[in-house]
């Protein structure tokens, strides 16, 4: 034992003080702050860790499962055999599969626009139920899809899912396109979640806590906006909720797939959000004055007759199989000018509005993202929004940034 | 400190958002505790990762027998001594100058503030030269109050024994900073002042 470790007398320890310069050292460091730490990249490593760590359990647990798998499986086929055999003069029962329905994910409750919404393969109309494993996809439509006081979540025009989960929390693995969902929030863990898996099978997950987002990818390129709540993104857990990064609204958030941690962007500016779309079975207000006011331009004579678009299975419109012709800069301009036209104004008031509107387009042509500075009225930036992210009516050359200085007086 | 809502139970319970909570609300905490025992580590980040992995790893274990913060304490503790151990054939302090008092900022600086830095190194690397175990019971109890009963539960051993390791540290820091030439000041100026030397 060392002489540390020969404990010394009470009266002696009760009488012992740090000197004035050990007093005066010790004061010092209380006042320095512990330096500053990248909290961000601790939290992504320390969730790395945490979701290989759970990974690896479970594969634990799974060899471990293998010798009572099999026992269970002998089993299982001794109890098939002597079934078989003792029942073998009755007619043939329909298989369990058949009988045992798989939890529903929800029902289509609006379709908007021209094309249809294929659920396996089928055309579905309102009310067609959606199942575990069911691919679904939107052909030219807009599918608006509930399970019932959970969530209500669209799937824009082109895009493709699988229902990856039918119970809670529901989970779509979003296969291309945009998905945006309303979730009801629940009391803990995940009401809602979408996984993105990249070509290389890495998969990130998005769930959601109680929101209204959106979410994108373009290749392996992932979009998030949300615009009410949290959402954690990260690796799909094995059990239990998503550890990752936590996002609050309102936020604009960018990652690949396969380096969530190193490419993940988070701006949290109001106007960097790309505006919601209301999943209500009436469709949001349409920028009827924007779209008038774009007689000339690339949207075309024969796409205004269908701008009141919206209503939920309009049948009347055509079908919207070619894609709209490329917009230019005069484009974004004049729509934003067609909406600030649009919004209320005091009588005998003259108002002059300077704004630099800035999207980024997505490989696809299509925006991705727009920022308004100055920010817009936000009846305005919901109207522009409208447009600009309307794949219908609204494509770019492909993986371009713009920047449009607009003024508008009125 | 006791954790309202539940958050160790459901956090032990699998749940990750009350994980989360708890590192939000812990992470100042440890991450200044790492620091005064380490100084001024590179490899801070991995400590604190390492530090948070090991609760989470051990929560569905703890019982709530001690506050859970005396717990954290005792994870830290451990932690950075099993990194030191690991890493002791490399220096732990660097003898460059951290970045806060880096030559370039030094001039932004009033030399009050920039005198009581290069101080906070001094004792740094003077606390470095104690032993881990009386290292970690001063700066347990002087810098983090941390009393000697609970430090006790924290390092497991008698409270008399780490009442003796505090006594021994005091006396070891207080000969190491009357031979260190950036504290040495503090010495004359207590003396003159009539203090202890």
């Amino acid at each position: 034992m060392s002489r540390d470790e020969t404990t010394l007398s009470a009266e002696v320890l009760d009488a012992d003080r740090p000197s004035e310069p050990l007093r005066a050292s010790i004061h010092d460091l209380c006042l320095t702050p512990a330096p500053e730490l990248d909290w961000n990249r601790i939290e992504a490593s320390l969730t790395d860790r945490i979701a290989r760590e759970n990974s690896s359990l479970s594969a634990r647990a799974r060899r471990g499962n293998v010798v009572w798998l099999s026992a269970a499986v002998a089993l299982a086929a001794a109890a098939c055999f002597a079934f078989f055999v003792s029942r073998r003069a009755e007619p043939p029962e329909a298989p369990l599969a058949a009988i045992a329905l798989p939890a529903p994910a929800g029902a289509l409750i609006a379709l908007r626009g021209t094309g249809e919404i294929r659920v396996g393969g089928q055309t579905v109309a309102r009310g067609g139920a959606l199942a575990q494993g069911a691919r679904v996809e939107a052909a030219g439509a807009t599918g608006v899809f509930e399970r019932a006081g959970k969530v209500r979540w669209l799937l824009e025009p082109g895009s493709a899912v699988t229902i990856a989960r039918a119970d809670a929390p529901l989970i779509v693995s979003l296969e291309r396109g945009a998905t945006e969902a309303q979730v009801v929030p629940v009391p803990s863990g995940e009401a809602f979640a979408v996984d993105v898996t990249s070509a290389r099978g890495n998969v990130v997950r998005v769930a959601v806590h109680g929101t209204h987002l959106r979410v994108a990818r373009s290749g392996d390129h992932v979009t998030v906006d949300l615009s009410e709540g949290v959402v954690s993104i990260g690796a799909p857990p094995k059990r239990g909720s998503t550890l990752g990064e936590l996002v609050t609204a309102p936020a604009h958030v960018e990652l690949d797939v396969d380096d969530v941690s190193g490419s993940l962007r988070i701006a949290h500016a109001a106007e960097a959000v790309r505006a919601a779309v209301s999943l209500d079975g009436d469709t949001p207000p349409a920028p009827q004055a924007t779209i008038a006011a774009l007689a000339p331009d690339p949207i075309g004579t024969s796409r205004r007759v269908n701008v009141a678009r919206g209503s939920a299975g309009d049948a009347t419109a055509p079908a919207a199989s070619a894609l709209p012709p490329l917009c230019t800069p005069q484009t974004v301009a004049d729509v934003v000018r067609a909406c600030q036209h649009g919004a209320p104004q005091s009588a005998g008031v003259t108002v002059t509005v300077s704004t630099t509107v800035t999207l980024r387009v997505g490989d696809d042509g299509y925006v991705q993202s727009a920022l308004f500075n100055p920010p817009l009225a936000p009846g305005v930036q919901d109207c522009v929004a409208h447009v600009l992210y309307d794949t219908r009516k609204t494509r770019f050359e492909s993986s371009v940034e713009l920047s449009v200085p607009v003024e508008v007086t009125r | 400190m006791s954790e309202p809502d539940n958050l160790v139970e459901r956090a032990g319970a699998g749940d990750i958002g009350a994980f989360r909570a708890l590192y939000a609300r812990h992470r100042g905490d440890v991450a200044r505790l790492v620091h005064r025992m380490m100084g001024p580590a590179p490899d801070a980040e991995d400590v604190l990762q390492e530090v948070f992995f090991q609760v989470h790893k051990s929560l569905k274990d703890f019982r709530g027998q001690s506050k859970f913060t005396t717990w954290l304490h005792r994870v830290t503790v451990n932690v950075v001594l099993m990194h030191r151990r690991s890493a002791k054939s490399r220096p732990v302090l660097s003898e460059e100058l951290p970045s806060d008092v880096s030559a370039d900022h030094r001039s932004l600086l009033p030399d009050e503030e920039v005198d009581r830095r290069l101080r906070t190194r001094a004792f740094l690397r003077l606390l470095d030269k104690l032993g881990d175990k009386k290292r970690t019971v001063f700066v347990l109890h002087e810098l983090e109050g941390v009393s000697p009963q609970e430090i006790a539960e924290i390092v497991g051993a008698p409270v008399l024994t780490v009442r003796t390791r505090l006594f021994y540290a005091r006396r070891e820091l207080e000969a190491m900073i009357a031979q260190e030439p950036a504290l040495a000041a503090l010495n004359v100026t207590f003396t003159k002042d009539g203090g202890h030397e």
